[in-house]
């Protein structure tokens, strides 16, 4: 699929501006950063997600800039942001580039969505799913999420192999390799789902090398909804590896990369770091530490332990530790919370 | 209490050995005093070293084999039972009686001791949950195998002098496996912040594996079964999903974008607009001779 001859135009007269307007240093590396998001090799749906589709639409329809879409599309956000700055003329020029390159971003975002859901046809429709037996399987299924799967994974023909691994060789850009975790006579060890208070909320074993198979499945299969955003060292892969199979469930997610896990990531956009989204969405900014938390810390602790165990006492040890791991986790937000709760109350005296 | 056997007739349960990874003890542990959350009204009490402990203990309701039966036979024995505390070793006495359905003599119907704080492996050999605990405290709080907490226990029980010597490694860490199999320490992986579906989740793999060659019936989340749900999608490279589909061109763009020189990049991506725009010229200009020879043709 390619751009219309119209969009080609709008294009040219974009990059037309970048090279020829008289910008402050601060836009210009603003507009750069645009740029530099649009033309990269990721997934339009990265850098403009479902949500901001009828945003952009309607601002290149000539309404008012939707703040939402700053959270939204951070580059285009700080762009914005930065004209309200400037003089009124570049100002106006700017608006004039930018409404009509919204609509193309926007048209081209929907086109791609609606033609990623129109291609995942249902053959085989999964009877109603019940999962009653997830209280005593999860010691021999060697995963555990502390509630029975929502749906079940389908096999995505055209997609998947049959082998269900993962596989880093038929999709993708970016060459930062899986095989860096895991030894070869050793399993892929645990995939880890975690919430920003560094609670587990669920974790499975891997019998191969970790891949991005195993937080889309993980997600797709216990989730009700998807998560509004999902930090993945190969989330640049993930984003993709989930669109085409479920745009659907997937298409208000956004997928980010922490700071932490970035080294390696060099030909990848900024829509892909989840440090670009926390000037414009202040929640996302003790995520990075959170991050960084789980890989060091915690279960690196088993790790030499359960190295020698065969698989039963392997899935029991790390149920045991990650257990613990969140009770105590929990037991320290409570006395957070009473230690507050106190401190109010010796102030209102 | 103990149940009258002697006029029971025979169950029609088959005949099995005695279970050698599970317990005589199987009712359900309380989690550790140091981990209980404010919800959770089953609670442990403190061990305190064994000192409430009874001189015999004696069979009662809760009486089983390892195996599950109950049923307990009117031949009750009294025999030692070697109880490893986090200090010393302590011996009392057990009555146990003979299993029916056992097939191996060993098979004996103990009592489950949990009341008292002691796991009762096998009616000979208990372990006193403070001690299980313990371990677990360690090796959440800091990288301690099994071997290296045992190594530590015992040379406690040499300080301490005490009667028994620590059963081998072996045996402790299948008790501990048995143990937190009863333990009630699971939890419902939710934060009381964020709810049961987090809005934002970090996924994380790590490397805590073990020997591939172990693996027995993992069945991870991948795992799909095309006779339960297929979804079938063309095959299609992602590289179709971004935002320019000539590779080259948007590759030539990035890459001027990328220069560390601002005008060096700006150069460059004048460069690819003239070379756009002269192609672009030539594709309108080749479009217009096509629409006058068929103009020509129909004429003619």
């Amino acid at each position: 699929m390619d751009v219309e001859d119209s969009d080609t135009h709008t294009l040219c007269n974009t990059l037309q501006a970048y090279c020829t307007l008289d910008l402050s240093q601060n836009l210009f590396d603003r507009f750069q950063q645009l740029l530099r998001e649009i033309f990269s090799s990721d997934s339009i749906l990265q850098l403009v997600t479902h949500a901001a589709i009828p945003l952009l639409l309607q601002y290149s329809k000539g309404r008012a800039f939707n703040p939402r879409l700053e959270a939204l599309v951070p580059a285009l956000g700080m762009l914005i942001r930065n004209l309200r700055t400037q003089e009124a003329s570049i100002a106006s020029v700017l608006v004039a580039i930018l409404r009509p390159l919204c609509g193309v971003l926007g048209l081209r975002a929907q086109n791609v969505y609606s033609s990623l859901v129109k291609s995942c046809r249902e053959f085989v429709k999964p009877a109603k799913h019940e999962d009653e037996e997830w209280k005593s399987s999860w010691q021999s299924d060697g995963c555990y999420y502390g509630r029975p799967s929502s749906r079940c994974r389908p096999f995505y023909d055209g997609k998947d192999v049959e082998k269900v691994t993962g596989n880093v060789d038929n999709e993708g850009t970016c060459r930062k390799l899986y095989s860096t975790y895991g030894k070869r006579t050793l399993t892929g060890g645990i995939m880890a789902l975690w919430c920003p208070h560094l609670v587990c909320v669920g974790w499975h074993k891997m019998p191969t090398a970790e891949g991005r198979n195993d937080v889309f499945s993980a997600l797709f299969k216990y989730w009700e909804k998807a998560p509004t955003v999902v930090v993945y060292d190969f989330a640049c892969q993930l984003q993709p590896y989930c669109m085409s199979r479920e745009p659907d469930f997937f298409k208000d997610t956004l997928f980010g990369i922490d700071e932490m896990h970035a080294k390696g990531h060099t030909n990848c956009s900024q829509a892909c770091f989840i440090s670009n989204y926390m000037l414009v969405r202040p929640p996302l900014v003790p995520l990075n530490t959170s991050a960084a938390e789980c890989s060091n810390s915690g279960l690196n602790r088993i790790r030499k332990s359960v190295s020698y165990m065969n698989q039963k006492h392997a899935i029991w040890y790390t149920h045991v530790y990650i257990s613990v791991w969140n009770r105590r986790k929990e037991l320290a937000v409570r006395a957070e919370g009473e230690k507050q709760r106190k401190q109010l109350q010796y102030s209102q005296m | 209490m103990i149940p009258d056997v002697a006029n029971q007739p025979e169950t029609d349960t088959p005949k099995t050995s005695p279970d050698t990874d599970k317990s005589i003890s199987w009712k359900p542990v309380p989690p550790p005093e140091w981990c209980r959350l404010p919800t959770e009204s089953f609670r442990s009490h403190p061990f305190r070293s064994g000192i409430h402990l009874p001189p015999i203990f004696e069979l009662d309701d809760d009486s089983r084999c390892s195996c599950g039966n109950t049923a307990v036979s009117v031949e009750i024995e009294t025999g030692d039972l070697t109880i490893y505390t986090s200090t010393l070793a302590i011996q009392k006495k057990v009555e146990t009686s003979y299993c029916r359905v056992c097939t191996n003599t060993k098979g004996r119907i103990g009592p489950d001791l949990g009341q008292y704080g002691v796991f009762n492996l096998n009616n000979t050999i208990a372990f006193s949950h403070e001690l299980f605990n313990r371990y677990t405290s360690e090796f959440t709080n800091s990288s301690t195998p099994v071997y290296a907490f045992y190594q530590s226990i015992k040379d406690v029980y040499v300080s301490e002098e005490s009667p028994f010597e620590l059963c081998s490694v072996q045996l402790f860490t299948r008790a501990w496996f048995a143990f937190v199999q009863l333990q009630e320490i699971s939890t419902t992986m939710e934060c009381i912040q964020c709810g049961s579906y987090p809005s934002t989740v970090i996924a994380d793999g790590i490397s805590v594996a073990f020997p591939k060659h172990r693996i027995q019936n993992l069945r991870p989340p991948t795992y799909s079964d095309r006779s339960r749900a297929l979804v079938k999608i063309p095959k299609r490279g992602i590289k179709q999903t971004c935002f320019l589909g000539s590779v080259n061109l948007r590759k030539s763009i990035a890459k001027a974008l990328d220069q560390p020189d601002p005008d060096v990049g700006i150069t460059k991506l004048q460069e690819i607009l003239l070379v756009k725009e002269v192609s672009h010229c030539w594709w309108k200009f080749k479009m217009i001779l096509n629409g006058l020879e068929d103009a020509k043709r129909l004429m003619s």
